[in-house]
């Protein structure tokens, strides 16, 4: 296969990237999501689209580690090779584990729509999960012993001791590889054949099963190769559970959790799937015994480690990109690499600035210090113009206080101490945003505004990487300028932004909730006194929670309705939930954070921290006649 | 690398800023991975990037290139081998079954929206294997057309329309085997003729190749030659027809608009002054659209370029080339102007700036390989 052009445009989790490639591009320290809690039990994955489910649950696939086993010895696979070899999942003679994957969005939901009982429904259902489960299991095994599955699958047996089951009333099965493989064909066909017919008769004569016997049937110490036990472990991995109508994955998730099955079970599903109340709930504990792992909040609780992560699975695609001498991504980006052009607003910036603040304030002799003090910073001329307008910033919250004051200079100590990295923020892209100079730039910036999201990583880099191609080819050197990695990431912002209404359930009510948001963001964030400092989320107490919740189209249609769009918010990664508990009482917040792509279009720096309260009513009146800034600022 | 080092060419060529390169790069690579690295007509090792380079390389100013490039990129019209094999696997099913269906409900009085009922009749087994398909050219691709149509019989698919004699009567043979075999018994003589004849080609852009007057009066053409075989009382194909109600259907995979005119008024003209009863038809699977050529005065920047960089007179060098109109030979044979390639070759009919080879060094963007000398 020809190297791709830009390999960043590559969606590894599909199946048309080939398993070397596949292999190549993923990323090993996505792998420590896997920790001791997901062995021998269940875990769930949610995330929202692009959260990076599937690559991780294909990286255990028979056809992946037997892969895997054979290219380990290359530089671009071992680290990975030795990841799933302290896993277990790999060892020197070859796969130890059995991955059996399945995806869920292969027709199980139309099952809903058929004319017979729920209940008899539910057993359809489980009987075709039971034998896609077994077949899966049953193909894998035959790719992993390079085994024909029509010839030699008779060596295998797949027998249980059924004294030791936890189903009761298990099913006969056939015991033979061979036997079992016709077995699940055949009831794979007939479930598939009353789904397809419109003869009401067959559906309600087929037998359903019950419960989920193939998670009992497929523990290791049950499968022998001629008498020879093969794998160490079984993995059963469950995808796109959200494609299962709601009966099903409720019904799928409780069965799976309250049974004590002795294999381990992985289940995969998108944001979308979960009620609103769950939906509204993310960004909390739910003090279950219980807890789902959800992809994004796991990233952002690591804090640095994530854009380790990405750093990592961008520079294998750089690798793996035709014709090019790039070795590493962020090297294209260059962190505070300004430009000539950059360099002499900054100066602008600084003298504008420092003029201001000294024409303003300079006669005023509590600010003396202050001044004296700011006017003999070192350091470049940008930090200079930061500190400027951030002593801009702190002078304004110190007229707005309400005690009064005593004529006399205030300390440098006090300025040192209001100097906070949130008024620095404000201040940076203030100037940014006054002076026209870049600021979504660097790698770092880029990290962030994947807001955890690995997809949503590999959508911004794709276009820079593309960018930075053909600027080599041109031979013009492979590092972007700040100026164009901000265009670039701006046009990348502005087309998600129009996908909205297309690709998100409520999407014009979804914008318009959204291009509030930024409004009052950037309003609140550009108060003189910047009293929150960057404000790019929304916060909702425990009261207004429960309301959202409790709403029904019927008694409080409004708030139902804006229940809905924030939900459809969070599904799609939109807005970012985060459970923040505050004030003297240690109250419980829900902080909706904006995705930080959405920021860019809002003119707000990436840093998570600053948000307002807000109400329902407020939520919606904005989504009804647009956000209008208070008339009554400081 | 050589891939790279053909749209660094190009980008130096062209002229073009970073982010115009970032916008053209992905649409050439795909087109040319998908379609136009296919083009069986490149010399050993050549790739259309490359191709492009060269060719654009070759107009001197930076207008003439920039005209050029949007004539590749926005009005070429180039059908690759897949969607060829499409339209030839498509055509039976969607276009030639229907019309046998229509005909069978006629036949039975069976209402023509009862398929399964239909397909299922004595009659329609018949009327199907009374049909008899023909190649005009090799580029019929009767091969791929029988292997995608199974319920056709090897013994109604021929290469060509020229069939030897002990052909024929091995033909006629198998169709009464086949109709004694639905009919459980001996049918009336009549009935074991071909009643419909298909006569398959690819391509057709004026027309003329099938059937034209001759300045003697006379006619010529493939169609014209299959025609006079059929009206010949001695001719191969007569002795295989039911000439009492006779149905010819020319299928063209891809024609032009201009072609399916001129061929839907010539030759049923012509049939009706011949003393058989014959009906015709003309079914084009993919129709080009007028609007597809160069119009000299509508696209009068592109006329100003092939009229600078192309040699008029040796164009017409070529004797086959005056056969059609020629006052604006740059138009390509009988000034069809089309901006067409095809997978195997770049037609004649198709604008000589694509594939025009003077001799004198000029290189074409896709050159042609031509029959007519």
């Amino acid at each position: 296969m020809k190297d791709p052009r830009n390999p960043f445009k590559l969606r590894a989790s599909e199946n048309i990237v080939p398993e070397p490639t596949f292999l190549r591009l993923f990323a090993p320290k996505v792998l420590d999501l896997i920790d001791d809690e997901a062995w021998g039990k269940v875990q769930i994955f949610q995330s929202a689209p692009g959260g990076g489910k599937t690559s991780l649950f294909r990286v255990f696939t028979p056809s992946s580690l037997q892969t895997l086993h054979r290219l380990k010895q290359r530089d671009d696979c071992k680290d990975l090779y030795k990841k799933l070899e302290a896993l277990g999942a790999i060892g020197d003679e070859g796969p130890k584990l059995l991955g059996v994957m399945l995806s869920c969005s292969q027709g199980y939901s139309m099952i809903e729509e058929l004319g017979i009982e729920p209940v008899q429904r539910m057993q359809l259902f489980y009987s075709l999960l039971n034998v896609r489960i077994i077949l899966a299991a049953l193909r894998g095994i035959a790719l992993l012993g390079n085994l024909d599955e029509n010839r030699d699958l008779a060596d295998l047996a797949i027998q249980e001791d059924r004294s030791r089951t936890v189903i009761s009333s298990p099913p006969q099965l056939p015991k033979i590889g061979t036997e079992l493989l016709k077995w699940a064909v055949e009831n794979e066909e007939a479930v598939c054949e009353a789904i397809d017919s419109f003869d009401p008769m067959l559906r309600e004569n087929l037998k359903g099963h019950s419960s989920l016997f193939a998670l009992q049937l497929l523990q290791p110490r049950n499968i022998s190769l001629k008498g020879k036990g093969i794998f160490d472990q079984v993995v059963v991995m469950l995808d796109d559970v959200h494609k299962l109508s709601a009966r099903q994955r409720t019904g799928l998730v409780d069965n799976v959790l309250n049974g004590r099955w002795p294999v381990t079970i992985w289940i995969a599903e998108r944001l979308e799937a979960l009620t609103s109340s769950e939906m509204l709930a993310l960004g909390a504990t739910s003090g279950r015994d219980y807890e789902p792992k959800k992809l994004e909040k796991y990233w952002a609780n690591k804090g640095k480690q994530f854009e380790g992560t990405i750093s990592n699975i961008a520079d294998k695609r750089v690798r793996l990109a035709a014709n090019t001498e790039i070795d590493t991504f962020a090297s294209c980006l260059g962190e505070g690499n300004e430009t000539e052009e950059d360099e002499s607003s900054f100066v602008e910036a600084f003298n504008r600035i420092s003029q201001r603040v000294v024409t303003d304030y300079g006669k005023d002799p509590r600010y003396t210090k202050w001044l004296q003090s700011i006017d003999t910073e070192t350091g470049s001329i940008r930090d200079q113009a930061i500190a400027w307008r951030s002593l801009e910033i702190i002078i304004q919250r110190k007229i707005r206080e309400t005690q009064m004051t005593l004529p006399f200079a205030y300390s440098v100590e006090e300025m040192e101490k209001s100097a906070t990295s949130q008024v620095q923020s404000v201040a940076e892209i203030s100037i940014s945003n006054e002076f026209d100079i870049p600021y979504y730039f660097g790698f770092s910036t880029i990290s962030a505004l994947s807001s955890t999201n690995i997809e949503q990583f590999l959508d911004f880099a794709s276009e820079l990487f593309e960018q930075i191609i053909a600027s080599e080819l041109l031979n013009k050197g492979s590092v972007l300028s700040p100026r164009d990695q901000q265009g670039i990431v701006t046009k990348v912002a502005e087309r998600r932004w129009k996908e909205i209404p297309r690709r998100v359930p409520n999407g014009a009510g979804v914008q318009k909730l959204l291009s509030a948001i930024q409004e009052f963001g950037f309003s609140e964030t550009n108060r003189p006194n910047a009293p929150y400092g960057p404000v790019t989320g929304i916060g909702l107490s425990v009261e207004d929670q429960e309301r959202l919740v409790r709403a029904s189209s019927n008694d409080a249609p409004k708030i139902s309705q804006l229940a809905s769009v924030l939900s459809d918010c969070i599904a799609n990664n939109l807005l970012e939930p985060r459970s923040i508990i505050q004030g003297q009482k240690n109250e419980t917040k829900l902080v909706l954070y904006m995705n930080r792509w959405i920021c860019i279009r809002a003119g707000l720096p990436l840093q998570y921290g600053g948000w307002r309260h807000v109400t329902p009513e407020q939520l919606v009146e904005w989504m009804e006649k647009g956000f209008r800034s208070p008339r009554n600022m400081d | 690398m050589r891939d790279f080092l053909a749209e660094k060419l190009l980008a130096s060529v062209m002229g073009w800023t970073t982010s115009r390169t970032v916008n053209e790069r992905p649409d050439l690579q795909m087109l040319a991975t998908y379609k136009y690295d296919r083009y069986q007509q490149f010399a050993p090792g050549l790739r259309f990037v490359e191709s492009l380079a060269i060719w654009l390389n070759q107009f001197t100013t930076k207008e003439a290139r920039a005209t050029a490039y949007k004539l590749v990129r926005s009005r070429l019209v180039y059908l690759s081998d897949i969607e060829m094999a499409h339209l030839v696997s498509i055509v039976f099913p969607d276009y030639i079954r229907p019309l046998l269906l229509t005909e069978t409900s006629r036949i039975t009085k069976i209402n023509q929206y009862n398929l399964a009922k239909l397909i299922n009749t004595t009659e329609y087994r018949i009327l199907l294997r009374q049909c008899l398909f023909l190649g005009l050219s090799d580029g019929a691709n009767t091969g791929a057309f029988r292997r995608t149509n199974p319920q056709l019989s090897n013994e109604q698919i021929r290469l060509s329309h020229e069939l030897h004699p002990m052909r024929s009567s091995t033909l006629l043979e198998k169709l009464r085997d086949d109709i004694s075999s639905y009919n459980q018994g001996s049918p009336p003589i009549l009935e074991t003729k071909f009643k419909n004849v298909f006569l398959l080609d690819d391509f057709s852009a004026s027309g003329l190749s099938y059937f034209r007057r001759e300045s003697d009066g006379g006619y010529s053409g493939k169609v014209y030659s299959v025609l006079n075989d059929i009206c010949d009382t001695t001719g191969q194909l007569r002795k295989l027809i039911d000439t009492s109600g006779l149905h010819i259907c020319l299928v063209i995979y891809v024609a032009t608009s201009k072609a399916k005119r001129y061929l839907s008024r010539t030759i049923p003209d012509w049939l009706t002054n011949q003393s058989l009863t014959t009906s015709f038809s003309l079914l084009v699977v993919q129709e080009i659209p007028d609007v597809t050529s160069i119009d000299p005065i509508r696209d009068a920047e592109l006329m100003n370029l092939f009229e600078t960089y192309i040699d008029a007179e040796r164009l017409l060098e070529n004797g086959h080339f005056v056969v059609g109109k020629h006052d604006l030979p740059h138009l390509g044979f009988d000034e069809c102007g089309l901006p067409l390639v095809l997978n195997h070759n770049t037609p004649n009919n198709s604008l000589p700036i694509l594939w025009h080879e003077d001799g004198s060094g000029r290189k074409a963007l896709f050159p042609r390989i031509t029959r007519h000398k």
